[in-house]
């Protein structure tokens, strides 16, 4: 049917597919389909959430991503860490991580819980002149979740005025690392490359974070289960030599010196340190989407600002994490019960930023939407009613043998052209004159 | 088969408002329900009190098993035994002002499970460091808190039954506390003594809990957090509101001066206190069955203790609460902000107690099979091969047409005679086909 065996963000291997239909019912934007009893379809847009990743059994489905390969060989290799690498080393303190890294071929690592802590003030800055402002609706969402951003696109488009309208951690890492670090190399020829290193699917290559001029360098994302083992033996390494050598770096951001910078990668990780009162921190993807649809209702305007992630125990649940999330999290509770719940950042200096803009989203509530919003042509009041009459014709138990992951999908499938009525089982039964069987 | 039963011993089912949409087989953890004859919904299995099916009907056709609270200490002793997830129903008030508005509504007196949970930590913790060196007890231990998770070990991981940790449960402390200090003065009068266990699941059931308990048992009813909460928010918003004298009360764990009390009802909270370094905190229905699954597989050795919980958010995600879990939540980590970590019992004190063999399970591992484990009689190697073979013919979508939760357990519910073959519209459909 022309249609492709991957996304922006995972791929599917044909071979390993049993046809075991797993994948489909978990979609939350309902994207799979299975024809022929055992092949994928991927019909509608995929969010990167990795729910499928987890969910398959066989293995087919996998995160779409480079393996590293001589990182740094003929490039400027800069990593760019997602907390969550700091929570897979228990009892190692995030700086010796990054040395880790430095050492296994990055000339830069830069360490993202210093832009969070940034996003952090912004963010309490925005909440607090929005309480009298009122330019954005309560409760705000946090933006730091790319999956929950695109889902609300997808499937929320009423509540993207929801979202906090401040620069994302990670942005604000990659401005700061495209403003200082990447012009130092301009002139000498070299190639520069920017690893992102995740414990999600959610960043892709060619993902929708384009816009900007790629001519300066490129940017790959690598998941943290294909770099653990090289890292690994790396830290242990460091961890056996008596005295780390400490390799200074010329950027504040490029170390880390607390041991905190994990919490960011909990769930409630992100409120914790906020000075925000009525926050709530909301973590899996069902629970996710529950909470959307009660935003939605008009529920939780009481709320201030609400943390949304779609894995479970937030980050460190990510499908690309190493460590079992459980674990992670009593490792990052430990080091915050050790090192306490610090900043480092002067919230004046922040402050002077804001004003001057520089945590401002380029992205309208309008651009997300049609970045992410869905692209299929939207349904005739027509087609709406032949979708109603074709679901009453079904028996709504959802079954998946069809190979869509539900009743009104393969209804709305059959009248866009997609799929035939006679795929479904109970069609069938009618077919054949038999009695139905209630 | 009109013999299977409409309830359990913690749930109710109103077959009225059931659509027979079959949310509630998929979800129930013990496969429990089916649909019969396409038109009728049957408890066929044990229930072990989880609240999945509560939590997943969307008709409102399942409930708990507990009571309405009706005519509280009118002609009897009212005696409400708390759970600490009430506290956090109630982000502005302090457990005490909890604790007094139940005494207003009624209750003689109100016992506070909080200062029970510190002393099962501290017999946990001692457990667990003689077990360092004794190794009577296998690596990781479970938490015996969560009795729906107790029940689904027996039921379905019985060979992880040695793994719960064999401390009397912080409720049971409770319990044996108000049985042996406050109901024999009111026994000496001759009056009637009822106890209200304040819960936010159905997971005590309707009338006894413990059903190895001697005869002589005082009437036991189990009430959900959300049929109390209109009348007691009313209540502790007047508390609130008024300077009540504080009334006093001569047992010390009637009233509850500590802030952090609601921490146990929180995933987390009961290892937070524990000096217990290798812990682990699993919520969840799914996530706890497969965690005990790799417990079953020998992963985790290295962990010592392991909190599960079978809702959400630990016990503030339980059916019968009243406010949203996440709410709740935020409310008990902005008391533990204030009021931080503190522990109000003296560590030797217990000890002393724990030596005397005070906090020791009486239930041992075959008791608990006895009570919780499956009932069903053994499946022959023969019924074993033919749930296969049958299992082979369907089509594995698990699409719940036949009333069944999903194929393999079709197949065997075919093998013990309780459905027939052409209940599965995959096989009888194929037939037809045949024929034509």
């Amino acid at each position: 049917m022309g249609r492709p065996h991957s996304t922006a963000y995972v791929c599917f291997d044909e071979d390993r597919c049993t046809g075991c239909g797993a994948c489909l019912r978990i979609c939350p934007t309902r994207a799979i389909r299975i024809r022929q009893q055992k092949s994928i379809r991927l019909i509608d847009q995929c969010i990167g959430c990795g729910a499928c990743i987890r969910t398959c059994p066989a293995g087919a489905v996998s995160a779409a991503g480079r393996k590293p390969k001589d990182v740094g060989g003929d490039h400027v290799a800069i990593a760019l860490v997602s907390p969550v690498l700091y929570a897979q080393f228990p009892g190692v303190l995030p700086g010796a991580v990054l040395q880790g890294l430095r050492q296994l071929g990055f000339h830069h690592t830069v360490d993202m819980s210093f832009f969070l802590e940034m996003f952090q003030y912004a963010a309490e800055e925005f909440i607090r002149r929005n309480r009298r402002s009122q330019a954005a609706p309560w409760p705000l969402i946090s933006p730091a979740c790319p999956v929950v951003v695109r889902l609300i696109a997808f499937q929320f488009p009423s509540l993207l005025p929801h979202i906090l309208p401040v620069l994302r951690p990670v942005a604000l890492m990659a401005r700061e690392v495209r403003e200082r670090i990447i012009p130092e190399y301009q002139g000498t020829g070299q190639e520069v490359v920017l690893y992102y290193i995740n414990p999600c699917p959610t960043k892709s290559e060619s993902g929708p974070d384009r816009g900007r001029k790629r001519s300066t360098h490129r940017e790959v994302a690598i998941g943290i289960n294909d770099i653990y083992p090289t890292l690994r033996r790396q830290v242990d390494k460091i961890l056996a030599t008596d005295n780390m050598p400490f390799t200074r770096s010329r950027f504040e951001f490029e170390t880390c010196s607390t041991g905190d910078a994990a919490l960011g990668s909990m769930s409630g990780g992100e409120i914790a340190n906020m000075n925000i009162d009525k926050t709530l921190a909301v973590h899996g993807l069902r629970e996710t989407i529950a909470y959307l649809n009660k935003i939605e209702m008009g529920l939780l305007k009481e709320m201030e600002y609400i943390e949304f992630r779609t894995c479970q125990e937030a980050c460190l649940g990510g499908v690309l994490a190493v460590l079992d999330k459980y674990i992670a999290k009593r490792h990052v509770q430990k080091m915050i019960s050790v090192y306490g719940l610090g900043r480092r950042l002067q919230r004046d200096t922040i402050l002077r930023q804001y004003d001057r803009g520089r945590f401002q989203l380029d992205k309208s509530p309008d651009v997300l939407g049609q970045l992410f919003g869905p692209h299929k042509p939207a349904l005739s009041l027509q087609q709406a009613e032949r979708i109603e009459n074709t679901l009453k014709l079904l028996k709504g138990r959802d079954c998946g043998a069809c190979g869509a992951p539900d009743c009104s999908s393969f209804a709305e499938d059959v009248v866009r052209g997609e799929a035939d009525l006679n795929d479904c089982i109970w069609v069938q039964v009618l077919n054949l004159g038999r009695r139905p069987p209630d | 088969m009109t013999s299977e039963p409409y309830t359990t011993h913690y749930v109710r089912f109103d077959e009225s408002r059931c659509t027979l949409c079959a949310a509630c087989l998929k979800v129930c953890p013990t496969k429990a329900i089916r649909i019969r004859d396409r038109s009728s919904l049957r408890f066929v299995d044990q229930c072990i009190g989880c609240g999945a099916c509560i939590q997943a009907c969307t008709a409102g056709a399942i409930t708990a098993a507990t009571c309405k609270p009706e005519n509280i200490g009118q002609d009897h002793v009212a005696i409400a035994l708390v759970s600490p997830v009430l506290y956090a129903q109630f982000p502005n008030a302090m457990p005490k002002d909890v604790l007094l508005g139940l005494r207003h509504m009624g209750f003689h007196h109100a016992i506070d499970m909080s200062i029970f949970l510190e002393m099962f930590q501290f017999a946990a913790v001692e457990f667990i460091r003689r077990n360092r060196i004794s190794q009577v007890a296998p690596w990781p231990l479970i938490s015996p808190v969560c009795p729906a998770v107790v029940r689904l070990i027996a039921f379905q991981f019985p060979s992880l039954l040695p793994h719960v940790l064999p401390v009397l449960r912080p409720v049971a402390l409770m319990a044996r506390e108000v049985k042996e200090r406050l109901i024999p003065g009111y026994e000496a009068q001759g009056r009637q003594v009822v106890l209200y266990y304040i819960n936010p699941c159905p997971t005590m059931g309707e009338s006894t809990i413990d059903r190895t308990a001697a005869p002589r048992q005082k009437p036991v009813v189990s009430i959900g957090i959300n049929d109390l909460y209109p009348e007691l928010k009313h209540r502790v918003d007047k508390i609130l509101s008024e300077v009540i004298p504080f009334s006093e009360t001569h047992l010390e764990f009637e009233t509850c001066a500590t802030g952090n009390a609601a921490l146990v009802a929180m995933s987390g909270g009961e290892i937070a206190s524990m000096k217990i370094e290798k812990s682990l905190a699993v919520p969840g229905l799914k996530e706890t069955i497969r965690y005990l699954q790799k417990i079953e597989m020998g992963l985790f050795e290295d962990v010592e203790y392991f909190e599960f919980r079978t809702c959400r958010e630990g016990c503030l995600g339980g059916v019968l609460n009243a406010v949203d879990k996440y709410v709740a939540k935020s409310n008990v980590h902005r008391m533990l902000n204030v009021y931080g970590l503190g522990r109000r019992i003296p560590r030797n004190t217990i000890l002393r107690l724990y030596e005397k063999g005070s906090f020791q399970t009486d239930r041992s591992v075959s008791t608990l099979t006895t009570l919780f484990g499956n009932r069903k009689p053994a499946l022959s190697l023969e019924q074993m091969q033919q749930i296969e073979q049958i299992h082979d013919r369907t089509t594995g979508w698990c699409c719940g047409a036949c009333g069944a939760p999903d194929c393999l357990t079709f197949a065997e519910d075919v093998v013990r005679g309780q459905t027939e073959l052409d209940d599965c519209t995959w096989i009888s459909n194929s037939k037809t086909h045949k024929g034509h």
